[in-house]
């Protein structure tokens, strides 16, 4: 769909972005339990500025980080009011973001507070890059925000803007493995030695790690072999209207799983 | 240019004035292209990073204006799209910039106001060099 690029003051209008849902399940002992849902906060269908990546692209280019974030998370949490009332709440915030808008961290616990949210529900998923000057803003915002309940993680490891020094920076309760990295690994030797390798920095830094983007049983088996237990993608479920998650059929027959899930506490 | 039965020729156009842009989207529309608009650098630069383009119509002149010297933009396009077209249509009048624009790798040099189906001529040149359209 050809269209004319919006400016940032059109992307963060209210009305522009859209937000979806996708859980994040717990697989142990043959059991499912959700574990989180994730928001995911895209822009119009179909339309040219429709990617989270190309969105986030667009505020690192713009250094709008924070006015994207704000408004992402905004719409987030007061979407996810409809979510069901003890699942764990994951949305996102550029690292830049936490560095240069020292008010971040209390327009969370506001936003999740107008949305119903108990900030204990929070993840915060940070996308990197790190900020480019070395210093300890980022991790004052980090630990303010652990100190009040919220649960830190890191987005896409291993790929695009997360690094090494992104993980060293965030120190994270919860790391993704990046989607390009699963995609594949169980037919590919070297994609699962780097997916082994990130699921042992986890557990070296104390972080659980979702793989994310997971789309055959394969890739699954693999990535479980390797001790992975958070799993996030279409193999499972698609991302839902915040609505969706309280319908009687509730991960029912539609989507595949059997039976209503229990909530990962 | 999609009659062929390959994909159709895909332009970027940056502009800031907006009724330039919905003109001359519609005008190539109408023969087949998909045309992309975007009215600052940032925007089309995002465009140029998750998108691959045939051909880019480029006004550097822009307000407000980007950071830096205007013609490094189509050095920057030039670098991330190396085998795509490049235009500079331009109102800017000051001398010396054509020869600047082809430096920084332009394809084609024009002066505003062009008549479309010139622009048009010169742009299926430039996409039918590449094998596409």
């Amino acid at each position: 769909m050809a269209e004319i690029a919006p400016t940032l003051d059109e992307i963060v209008a209210p009305g522009f972005l859209r937000v979806l849902f996708q859980p994040v399940l717990r697989l142990r002992f043959g059991a499912a339990r959700l574990h989180s849902v994730e928001a995911l906060v895209q822009g119009p269908s179909g339309s040219l500025f429709e990617s989270p990546a190309l969105l986030s692209d667009f505020a690192r280019r713009k250094c709008a980080e924070p006015a994207l974030d704000r408004a992402s998370v905004r719409l987030a949490l007061s979407a996810a009011g409809a979510l069901p009332p003890e699942v764990r709440v994951a949305v996102a915030a550029h690292a830049a973001t936490l560095h240069r808008d020292l008010e971040f961290g209390g327009f969370l616990c506001d936003a999740a507070d107008a949305g119903g949210i108990a900030v204990s529900r929070l993840t915060l998923g940070i996308v990197g890059p790190a900020p480019g000057r070395a210093d300890d803003r980022l991790r004052e915002a980090l630990d303010g925000l652990r100190r009040v309940g919220v649960r830190v993680g890191l987005d896409d490891l291993g790929e695009g803007h997360s690094s090494f020094r992104t993980l060293l920076d965030v120190r994270p309760d919860e790391v993704k493995l990046d989607r390009y990295l699963l995609g594949g690994c169980a037919a590919d030797p070297f994609r699962r030695a780097i997916v082994a390798a990130i699921a042992e920095v986890g557990r070296r830094f104390g972080a659980e790690v979702v793989a994310e983007g997971v789309e055959t049983a394969d890739d699954l088996a693999a990535a479980r072999d390797l001790g992975i237990e958070l799993f996030q993608g279409q193999l499972f479920f698609p991302a839902l209207q915040a609505g969706e998650y309280t319908g009687p059929e509730l991960f029912g027959g539609a989507h595949g799983a059997a039976g209503a899930m229990e909530i990962d506490r | 240019v999609s009659s062929s039965g390959r994909a159709p020729a895909r332009l970027l156009i940056l502009d800031d004035d907006r009724d330039i842009l919905a003109g001359t989207r519609r005008f190539f529309e109408r023969r087949g292209y998909v045309v992309d608009c975007a009215v600052e650098r940032a925007a089309a630069e995002t465009l140029l990073a998750h998108h691959d383009y045939h051909c880019l119509v480029v006004e550097p002149w822009l307000d407000p204006p980007s950071e830096g010297d205007h013609l490094e933009v189509v050095g920057r396009f030039r670098g991330r799209s190396p085998l795509a077209g490049i235009v500079v249509l331009t109102g800017a009048a000051a001398a010396g910039l054509e020869e600047a624009a082809l430096r920084q790798g332009a394809d084609v040099f024009l002066r505003k106001p062009q008549r479309l189906p010139h622009l048009a001529r010169i742009i299926e040149r430039l996409v039918g060099a590449q094998g596409a359209g």
